[in-house]
């Protein structure tokens, strides 16, 4: 009953939006994109509803509308280019300069491919990891990207086309979070793989943290940061932990995370650790 | 006819899947095991590499590493990449 009465709402809201992006079509892009912004904030209760569905991390339900008004717009004939504010940033043009081989580690988001707008403005060599390549283009095109992506195949050859790819001095860009829904609940479990962190290790390569959301005036908000232990001396486990400690701290602890046990897989050798298991919730 | 060199991977083989690779008792059949169906995962394979990469002293091609099939021909472009550095 209530996910029949989440999903109307969702439609509802979904035709809505594609009505008054019609009917702001011929406005300036900004200031259609703004008026579009502060209405659907009024009627956040059809869009609130889909965060249930597409738990990860307990996302703000902003992020998913912001990239479903750039969908409306583009399809309108409107095309905008969304404000982006970014901290940390200092991070990544530290490491850019000296050429330290750079991996940078979030999560996914509805608005996760602003990251590859950010390293193209800022003239940094990119490659993404993506399970779909066209379909992530055209995320980040809609997001502000200019030209192309170069994005690497989660396939088990991923990690050594990595090393090859920040050997040839590009920086890697991976969202290391896996959601896996629970029986007869709308919670879901997030897993944080090690993965980036053992070829960050092994490649003594620099790891940075990166978060996105979007903020209630209908800015996407990107956060840089460093791990708050040492790289090469800790375990890929222990910085997927701080990795988890500095997400929270970053978003304000807005969300209810947390680690519920560490496990290891019975296939791999012993030693090779692997997945966090986290539960999100979404309560903002 | 097995040499040194690919002798020397395969005992490198053995000690990093030693659990994927239990059943192919017979070093022929080990070098004709098609990696694919081991289920190795992006990790493993990693580890792997890097463990046979330490083994012979060099740092192979990651577009060969990936574009082999089996464990005999991994363990060859390794061992070639030795050779020629």
């Amino acid at each position: 009953m209530l996910a029949a009465s989440g999903a109307f709402r969702v439609a509802i809201g979904a035709l809505w939006l594609k009505a008054y992006v019609r009917m702001n079509s011929g406005a300036e892009s900004a200031a259609a994109m703004s008026r579009i912004w502060k209405s659907a904030q009024r009627l956040r209760i059809f869009f609130r509803g889909e965060e249930f569905y597409r738990n990860r991390f307990g996302r703000n339900w902003r992020e998913k509308l912001l990239l479903r008004i750039l969908q409306e717009m583009r399809r309108a004939g409107l095309s905008h280019e969304p404000r982006v504010r970014v901290s940390g940033l200092e991070f990544l043009l530290t490491n850019a300069d000296e050429k330290i081989p750079t991996i940078v580690v979030t999560t996914h988001s509805p608005v996760d491919a602003v990251l590859n707008r950010i390293f193209r403005e800022n003239g940094i060599p990119s490659s993404l990891l993506v399970d779909k390549a066209v379909r992530i283009s055209k995320k980040a095109q809609l997001l502000g990207l200019q030209g192309e992506l170069d994005t690497i195949a989660r396939t088990n050859d991923a990690l050594l086309i990595m090393r090859r790819k920040l050997n040839e001095g590009r920086l890697i860009c991976a969202c290391v979070d896996f959601t896996w829904p629970r029986a007869r609940s709308f919670y879901v479990d997030v897993r944080i793989s090690p993965a980036m962190f053992e070829l960050a290790k092994s490649m003594k390569a620099s790891i940075l943290y990166a978060e996105n959301w979007v903020s209630a005036d209908g800015h996407i908000e990107v956060a840089f940061g460093t791990p708050t232990i040492d790289t090469k001396a800790n375990t890929a486990q222990a910085l997927s932990q701080d990795f988890i400690a500095w997400l929270q701290k970053s978003l304000g602890d807005q969300r209810d995370l947390r680690v519920l046990k560490w496990q290891r897989k019975e296939r791999r050798r012993s030693g090779l650790l692997k997945l966090a298991g986290l539960t999100a919730r979404p309560d903002r | 006819m097995i040499s040194e060199a690919q002798q020397r991977g395969l005992t490198v083989v053995r000690d990093i899947l030693a659990e994927q690779v239990g059943a192919y008792a017979n070093d022929c059949d080990l070098m004709n095991a098609q990696i694919e169906r081991l289920g190795l995962d992006s990790l493993v394979k990693l580890d792997l590499v890097l463990q046979l990469e330490d083994a012979f002293s060099t740092m192979a091609n990651e577009t060969e590493v990936a574009d082999c099939q089996t464990i005999g021909e991994l363990v060859s472009v390794i061992a070639r990449s030795s050779a020629s550095s």
